[in-house]
């Protein structure tokens, strides 16, 4: 057995846990089919330790595709969590101006179209130069989520008062129509 | 019925804030639905024979669209 043999095995699987370590401070249940590969990782660095010639070649190829495909579904799972949450956000506050909260709003949905983009170019899951670039755009974009949750105690405020001022202003529209069906009902 | 369509429209119109509990709530089903959009899962899906290529496509476009 050459242990030289393991060594982008070695690799991928430091770059899957180090992405799911990433991921999991936004949420841990959506690394869970990362996890569930990097368990067949084992279960191929296992099964080729007691076996010699192709059989062991194969079993070390499955776990680095295994590895591989860990990687990549930590990064997409977090990476589509964000967006997810950032259309919801978008939604929630939809009726109000967010740029008077957040100055760079503009640049914001810049960056998530990009990342947007990018996912959705992604047919290739070994292509290992966009992986990088949706690293670095992910990581982007949890920094982005933690100013967009700071931010929705102030957007709360700001529709609460954009709804009273609807509702005083639909109660006067009302009050006035009332006003003149009563006036011309007298008359 | 009618009752569920008025308030939804009077929600589309008048959005109210969600509150922490909605937000845990809706973080949730955000979860499990990733779970069921990443690769891995739409792979066991398709392994599973419930869902076609098309179909899985069809999902991540609309999960990625950001209109």
């Amino acid at each position: 057995m050459n242990y030289q043999d393991y060594t982008r095995v070695r690799e991928l699987f430091a770059l899957a846990e180090k992405r799911i370590k990433l991921v999991e401070q936004l949420d841990t249940e959506i690394v869970i089919p990362a996890i569930n590969q990097l368990r067949y990782v084992g279960q191929h660095v296992l099964a080729s330790l007691f076996l010699d010639g192709d059989e062991h070649n194969k079993h070390i190829q499955e776990a680095e595709i295994h590895a591989s495909r860990a990687a990549y579904d930590a990064l997409e799972a977090g990476t589509l969590e964000l967006l997810l949450e950032f259309k919801q956000f978008k939604d929630d506050f939809r009726m109000i101006t967010i740029g008077d909260v957040i100055p760079d709003y503009l640049n914001i949905c810049e960056t998530i179209d990009k990342t947007s983009t990018i996912l959705s170019n992604l047919n290739n899951r070994h292509h290992c130069n966009m992986h990088e670039e949706l690293q670095s755009h992910f990581e982007e974009l949890l920094y982005i989520n933690r100013r967009l949750t700071i931010a929705r105690e102030e957007l709360t405020k700001k529709l609460n008062a954009w709804r009273l001022w609807v509702f005083i202003g639909l109660g006067g529209i009302i009050i006035t129509l009332i006003g003149v069906l009563v006036k011309v009902i007298l008359c | 019925m009618s009752f569920t369509i008025e308030t939804s429209i009077f929600g589309r119109l008048f959005p109210r804030p969600p509150s922490k509990k909605e937000l845990e709530n809706r973080r949730k089903a955000n979860s499990r639905f990733i779970v069921g959009q990443v690769s891995t899962g739409s792979y066991l899906l398709q392994k599973r024979r419930y869902m076609t290529e098309e179909d899985i496509e069809k999902k991540r476009r609309l999960v990625l669209s950001n209109k």
